[in-house]
């Protein structure tokens, strides 16, 4: 049986639509009724807005209930006059789904037309946050480790704080990519799980990825430099 | 399933039984056909990668490896931005077409549907639509009829009717209203540009290859400021001079009364009716 090489214990996925032109629909939850019944309609906890330059919208901690066997729960649901963006327990197609319904939701609110969020000028972001196990470790991937991590215990050894075994390590590849004009920075992380116990192997990773690519990234990260299995 | 009666493939479920040799003959012909496959049918690629991801997940040797070949040629071919439910949807569609078209082709202008008729579906249609279901995409409602996700129809329409017709249509509705309400340029292409969501840039130079011309009646508008904002009625003076009972106007452009566009239901308002709403958007982005 093909064993896989990362297991998710825990994912967070973020979609986003940013519009090319300020969008009324996207900024209607800015009306104190709107917001309101936005929440109401996803049952969230909260609802925030944020005024200033960056004017944002939020509404936190909601659930989509999309039949009796599906649930998505939300940890927020934004926006502005250029976003519209949602955050849920799940992958990015359950987040894109949530996405979906909110625009139309917005729709009703607003009495505006059934139309596709994709048919307005604009562009579909994604990012990712797991919370994932590796048997292996990323150790074969970056082989480095292994030096810092040996310097660290021999030349250090009295003074350190934690055991030289159990260092934390985080990598962070930060990236400027273009989204309709604006520039966004993003990071691709991982680094050790700072809950997890020393002989675990767990890791938080993010990503500016929908999550089918971004643990597909983790999974050939794991395999870099692997000894091939024995057939 | 569409891929294997397309491809003439056994089920995923027996290739982890073939040898190598076999397996790799099969694979190499799956992956000529599936080249031919449209880039629109995504959910089909995700179909075919979740059951070669199955597949290699029980299988070994020389077999998992061919499947790894063959599920990192069909993650490309799969990746998408859709949605669960999306994918759902277009998979229904491009399975069984005639059944979509015939029940999607109501519950796109939100009408129910008993549940009843789902029932005489045959099972391989009827487990796509308890997919869908499950998903969301439908939902049943208290009365026993069905409906679809209000979120899902804009997908739905787009799936049932090409898109191109379907803008050619939207952008032929708005011409004849700007064309119909005597719109000068820049009214027409702020106009163009609401009801098309083009930028106003890009609604000006469409209509500076393809201008739409003026339409006047007999009767004169009284003119306005130009700098005022315009959508307001006019008074209509008749060539004797003596004014028609018009509400009077205070500026911009005539209004003529037309007919209401039969060919699309879902535009029954009146010209007038539309650019009131433009007026109130136009107001509300230039404040």
């Amino acid at each position: 049986m093909r064993k896989r090489p990362v297991e998710v214990v825990r994912v967070q996925a973020t979609a986003s639509y940013v519009f090319a032109a300020d969008n009324a629909r996207a900024r209607a939850p800015f009306d104190q009724q709107v917001a309101s019944a936005l929440a109401k309609e996803f049952s969230a906890a909260d609802v925030v807005v944020q005024g200033g330059d960056h004017a944002v919208w939020m509404v936190r901690q909601g659930t989509c209930r999309f039949s009796e066997k599906r649930r998505v729960e939300c940890g927020s649901l934004m926006g502005s006059a250029h976003e519209l963006s949602v955050s849920v327990e799940g992958l990015s197609d359950d987040a894109k789904d949530v996405l979906n319904e909110v625009w139309s939701k917005l729709g009703e609110l607003t009495d505006a037309d059934s139309e596709n969020l994709t048919e307005y000028p604009g562009e579909l972001v994604f990012a990712t946050v797991a919370i994932v196990s590796v048997s292996g470790g990323f150790r074969s991937a970056f082989p480095g480790l292994e030096v810092l991590q040996e310097y660290a215990r021999t030349k250090m050894a009295k003074t350190l704080v934690q055991r030289a075994d159990a260092l934390q390590f985080r990598i962070e590849l930060p990236v400027e990519f273009a989204v309709r004009g604006l520039n966004a920075r993003r990071s691709f992380v991982i680094e050790r799980r700072f809950t997890a116990l020393t002989e675990d192997r767990v890791y938080f990773t993010a990503s500016p990825l929908n999550s089918t690519d971004h643990i597909e990234l983790l999974e050939s990260l794991c395999v870099l430099g692997a000894p091939p299995e024995k057939t | 399933m569409l891929w294997c009666s397309l491809l003439r493939l056994e089920p995923m479920r027996n290739l982890a039984e073939l040898s190598v040799d076999e397996l790799a003959e099969r694979l190499v012909e799956f992956a000529q056909r599936a080249r031919k496959l449209s880039g629109e049918d995504a959910s089909v690629f995700h179909e075919m990668l979740t059951e070669v991801r199955t597949a290699a997940d029980a299988a070994s040797g020389g077999v998992l490896l061919l499947l790894e070949v063959a599920e990192a040629f069909l993650r490309t071919l799969a990746h998408s931005d859709l949605g669960k439910g999306e994918l759902a949807l277009r998979r229904f569609v491009v399975d069984h077409q005639e059944i979509a078209e015939s029940m999607l082709g109501q519950l796109v202008d939100a009408r129910h549907l008993p549940v009843g008729d789902i029932e005489t579906l045959e099972p391989n249609v009827r487990a796509r639509v308890d997919l869908l279901f499950e998903l969301g995409v439908l939902r049943r409602k208290v009365d026993g009829n069905f409906d679809l996700r209000p979120s899902m129809r804009a997908l739905a329409r787009d799936l049932l009717e090409p898109e191109v017709l379907r803008m050619w249509r939207r952008v032929q509705k708005a011409r004849v209203v700007a064309q119909a309400s005597g719109l000068k340029e820049n009214l027409a292409a702020h106009y163009l540009a609401s009801q098309l969501a083009v930028t106003e840039q890009q609604a000006r130079s469409f209509l500076s290859t393809d201008p739409v011309s003026s339409f006047r009646l007999n009767d004169a508008p009284v003119e306005g400021r130009a700098d005022q904002l315009p959508f307001h009625r006019v008074v209509y003076v008749r060539p004797s001079g003596m004014q028609s009972d018009q509400p009077k106007a205070r500026n911009g452009p005539s209004i003529p009364v037309v007919a209401p566009l039969e060919h699309d239901q879902q535009s029954r308002e009146t010209p007038g009716k539309l650019l009131s709403s433009i007026l109130a958007q136009s107001q509300e982005t230039l404040n």
